[in-house]
């Protein structure tokens, strides 16, 4: 002890060092507090933007765009709880008062205040939850890309009702009369092909039939005269050539199957108008087609030039079509507003990778 | 409010200037004896900047891994996906395969990743360590566009205890234990050491990147490790050099959710298991002003990656990946050198590697066979000047790539004295790795090699102050043009594929200073050191999307270390301070919302005492870890511990 003494009697300066870097290292500091601005009012016929974000990077968003002022919010969800939106948020679906955020990758679904973006309820306890449909007020439908089932459960308090056994994974839902349609996209997880749209009884839960179209269907929707349409993308290895296919909806009798060209190609998101006679698609390029149209059209209704088009909607009221092109994936994207006829109406952008839309009405 | 440059800038400053002001304090107040260097931070004599990691520091972290040394020890950034997993470096701005890490001059990057897992690296299988930044690195390999680290661990020259026993017991039930034999005389030596790890890794960490946010435990963290290195060294005279070293190793880690996907599934189980082993014969002749080496070596490299999971109340979980990989590396190097009068000295290498992969994630069996050739050139001049020329070609699978040359100077400013100016210019190629090129699905045959041109410029400055107090100073800028960089990027199906997507150019400032001296029984050391990092993609497409100029993802532009060591009668205190700036986590203006971590400074103190008893060594040692209990990442959402606490007993026989 007395060694020791006599150490920090003669040597109290070097003593000191270590108080120097402690307080030399707070002097390096910033400030690292983010300044988060409020999220304003959100207006009833905007249009939500869901931006998928990076795998494993957790940064996804909400973003919400204004058509009649052409003002644009992001970041919502973390400005309105401050709070990551989570990995790679896969779809929105409005319904009632809110929205519900599936969120991939974190294998959650946010319920939030559509007028605020406010965090509601969580859901968990899902495989790789994809897209949510609403099938009554108090029924909601689950699809998953690793599961083999469709988790139903009550949108209003979550309570969980169970499973629907499919033997495939699912992707995108689509709900005709008491029926759903479900596209088995991933092969991920399964022996068979991924060339299924499974369809469902909503008022027993159960599988009833199952449609044959081609490899990899990404995208579905009904027409006015109650024809299936569903795209195909062909596979990411590129299996067999993409597929349009048209099916009654009734029967689940094929009527039409429309082969793409280019093997290499990778149509996807299919869209349609409000009055429902209308196709869009992206494939590299933004096209358009009727649904009477028994073959794919030869142009490009709205060319890419140097945009990286990701995913599309359609407003059902004013027809506007809003295209997102993604960029390089690791950057913001940026949204592209044209009219039915194709003219460009301005662009804004949105956050990382914007892959789902809902309208906010 | 004074801007975060400026901020840095006082710091090192001050930095700089307390070490010499408390190094004078000491020189005025005290009567000095004698005189120990403790340890020598700069090589000053290559035309190159290049790191030696410290004895202190390596000793200091001789439980942990090879990025926890490299973080404290050298100004680089250190990619950690948390306490116990993956991590990789960043040299110079670059990215991680542009690293290449040698062991025994071999170069241990998988072949499959082309990048190393330096996490899996143990500090106690190897001796000593060393940075080459930049272009230097051409001096010992190709592809190394922001430097090589090598490591090695050779017959000593020191007298090393007949036993040596280490036990760590840490925070988060944490158990290291080392084991080392050393026998043999002047002609044999046997050197072997056994390595034994296990955390359990649950520390509690606050999460706010899920709702409701919440205190948390790290779960499926676990991680382990156990092995052993082997060396038999024999040296029958001073002109024969026989040496067998084999570094066997087996690991165990789970992998936990990041932050924003814990509540993913009923039971998530993600773990990747890995054993290498690796084996190195080595000969060296040295008569007069010659030197042969040759060197073989065989590596084997298993990794199982599994991952499975499963839906609430379901009991079965689904398989979602289960993978295993193999790859196997046969590899010989042959160098000649020859000292020639007025100090010219030549030298020529021949290297032949095959690297056989057998994965599942491939749709074949693959492999690859180089051969690298390597003629260096060395001219001292006067003592003043030192010219140095590598000139490298490499052909792959037959397939010749362009000459990678370097060119590098040395020059002594005035006579006598320990300052040196240094100037380099290298070009240099790295190959795609075998993932890059064949991964399914997403590999991408049509890859072009990585180029990149390095210019690098600096000084060396060491001085005595008195007769007792060594200081010194080195300091590099940088400029590196990398073209065709491959970057695995997400695509329209969703997944990452590797493309040549961007041209980047990195550049930055590299500061390392230090001091040491020894009063009486009062020994201290410090070292400071600081990077300056601006690294931007200039592509046509990031021209045109907008992110030209913006710094890459997850390269800080500060990073800085510095720590103070001081001995007195066995009791030694260490302290040490680790700075990362602000990074970003996209390719966004880093002032977006949520799109950068922030600054973290984390501090760690040792305390020890030893006891030398005749043959008998023993010392204990209390550590603190993150002592101010900061809340950070390294990388965006994986939680790092806060302050934790180790103890390690030694006990060393002669």
């Amino acid at each position: 002890m007395n060694k020791l003494y006599t150490f920090i009697r003669d040597f109290r300066s070097i003593i000191v060092i270590p108080l120097v870097l402690i307080l030399l290292s707070f002097t390096a500091c910033e400030d690292n507090s983010d300044q988060i601005d409020p999220v304003d009012a959100l207006d009833e016929e905007g249009l939500f933007i869901l931006n998928e974000g990076m795998f494993t990077f957790g940064n996804a968003s909400l973003s919400f765009y204004n058509p009649s002022d052409e003002l644009v919010e992001d970041q919502v969800f973390f400005r309105a709880n401050n709070t990551p939106l989570g990995d790679v948020a896969q779809s929105i679906t409005v319904h009632g008062d809110y929205a519900y955020l599936v969120i991939n990758n974190s294998g959650i679904i946010y319920k939030v205040e559509r007028s605020s973006g406010h965090f509601v309820e969580k859901y968990s306890g899902f495989s790789s939850p994809r897209n949510m449909l609403i099938v009554d007020q108090h029924k909601a439908y689950v699809s998953d890309l690793y599961s083999h089932h469709l988790s139903v459960f009550d949108p209003n308090g979550y309570e969980y009702f169970g499973r629907i056994e499919l033997g495939r994974s699912s992707e995108e839902m689509l709900l005709f009369q008491n029926k759903v349609f479900v596209a088995n996209w991933s092969k991920l997880n399964q022996e068979t092909n991924n060339n299924m749209v499974l369809v469902v009884d909503v008022q027993t839960d159960a599988l009833i039939d199952s449609i044959e179209v081609g490899i990899e269907p990404n995208s579905m929707e009904l027409d006015s005269e109650g024809n299936l349409w569903v795209l195909c993308s062909g596979g990411y290895d590129n299996v067999e050539a993409p597929t349009l296919w048209k099916i009654n909806a009734n029967s689940h009798e094929p009527i039409l199957s429309l082969a793409f060209e280019n093997e290499n190609s990778n149509p996807k998101d299919l869209a349609i108008n409000g009055s429902a006679d209308s196709l869009y698609f992206v494939n590299q390029h933004l096209f358009a087609m009727s649904t009477q149209a028994d073959k794919l059209p030869a142009e490009s209704f709205i060319p890419a030039a140097s945009m990286n088009f990701y995913a599309l909607t359609v407003d059902s009221k004013s027809g506007d079509i809003y295209v997102s092109d993604a960029l390089n994936y690791m950057v913001n994207g940026r949204i592209y507003r044209y009219s039915a006829s194709g003219r460009p109406l301005g662009n804004f952008q949105a956050g990382i990778i914007p892959g789902s839309f809902a309208f906010n009405r | 409010m004074i801007s975060s440059k400026l901020k840095y800038l006082i710091l090192l400053v001050l930095l700089s200037c307390s070490s010499a002001v408390w190094s004078q304090m000491i020189l005025d107040t005290l009567n000095l004896m004698e005189f120990e260097v403790l340890g020598s931070r700069t090589l000053h004599r290559e035309t190159f900047n290049k790191t030696k990691i410290d004895s202190i520091s390596k000793k200091e972290y001789d439980h942990l891994s090879l990025d926890d040394l490299l973080s404290a020890g050298a100004p680089v950034f250190i990619k950690n996906y948390g306490r116990g997993a993956a991590s990789s470096i960043s040299l110079r701005g670059s990215g991680a395969s542009h690293t290449q890490v040698l062991w025994n001059g071999f170069n241990i990057n998988s072949p499959m990743m082309g990048q190393s897992d330096l996490s899996q690296i143990p500090n106690f299988f190897f001796d000593e360590v060393s940075i080459a930044y930049g272009g230097g690195a051409l001096a010992h390999t190709p592809g190394a566009i922001g430097g090589s680290v090598s490591i090695n661990s050779g017959p000593s020259d020191k007298k090393l205890p007949v036993l040596q026993v280490e036990q760590l017991v840490g925070s988060f039930s944490t158990l290291s234990t080392h084991l080392s034999v050393n026998l043999g005389n002047e002609v044999f030596q046997s050197s072997s050491r056994f390595l034994y790890l296990d955390s359990e890794n649950d520390f509690s960490y606050y999460n706010d990147a899920i709702l409701p946010a919440s205190e948390m435990k790290r779960e499926n963290a676990q991680y382990g490790r156990y092995g052993f290195s082997q060396q038999f060294s024999y040296q029958p005279n001073n002109k024969h050099e026989l040496v067998l070293t084999s570094w066997n190793q087996w690991n165990e880690r789970n992998i936990p959710q990041i932050m924003t996907n814990v509540d993913k599934s009923g039971s998530h189980d993600e773990y990747q298991n890995d054993f290498s082993s690796r084996t190195v014969l080595s000969w060296k002749y040295h008569k007069k002003n010659n030197l042969v080496s040759i060197k073989s070596a065989y590596f084997i490299e298993k990794q199982h990656y599994f991952l499975s999971t499963a839906d609430k109340d379901i009991s079965a979980p689904i398989p979602i990946f289960d993978t295993d990989n193999t790859s196997k590396s046969i590899l010989v190097k042959s160098f000649y050198q020859r000292t020639l009068p007025k100090l010219w000295v030549l030298s020529a290498g021949l290297d032949l590697s095959q690297y056989i992969v057998q994965s599942e994630s491939y749709a074949e069996d693959k492999q690859r066979k180089q051969l690298d050739f390597n003629l260096k050139v060395r001219k001292q001049f006067l003592n003043r000047i030192i010219f140095e020329s590598v000139v490298r070609s490499q052909w792959v699978d037959q397939r010749p790539l362009t000459f990678m040359p370097y060119l590098g100077l040395n020059y002594r400013v005035l006579s006598g004295k320990e300052l040196f100016l240094k100037f380099s210019m290298a070009y240099n190629q790295k190959l795609p790795s075998l993932n890059d090129l064949y991964w399914v699905p997403s590999g991408n045959e049509n890859l072009k090699t990585e180029k990149a041109l390095l210019i690098d410029g600096g000084m060396s400055f060491e001085t005595m102050l008195g007769s007792h107090l060594k200081l010194n100073l080195e300091a590099s800028a940088y400029y590196s043009d990398i073209d065709d960089w491959i970057q695995w990027a997400p695509s329209s199906f969703g997944f990452f594929t590797p493309q040549n997507l961007q041209s980047v150019v990195a550049r930055g400032l590299e500061i390392q200073s230090g001091f040491n001296t020894r009063i009486n029984q009062l020994k201290i050391e410090g070292v400071l050191q600081y990077a300056y990092t601006r690294t931007t993609d200039e592509s046509a497409q990031a021209q045109q999307d907008g992110y030209a100029g913006r710094q890459l993802i997850y390269i800080p532009v500060h990073t800085m270390n510095a720590f103070v060591y001081v001995d007195y009668y066995g009791f030694s205190l260490r302290w040490h301070l680790d700075i990362v700036g602000k990074r970003t986590t996209s390719y966004n203006d880093s002032e977006s919302l949520n799109n950068s971590l922030p600054t973290h400074h984390i501090h760690k103190v040792s305390l020890g005492k030893g006891i030398h008893l005749q043959k008998l060594d023993l010392a204990l040692k209390f550590r603190v870890n993150n002592v101010f209990d900061q809340d950070y990442q390294v990388l965006a959402l994986r939680p790092m511990p806060g302050r934790n606490y180790e103890i390690i007993l030694s006990l060393a026989i002669h």
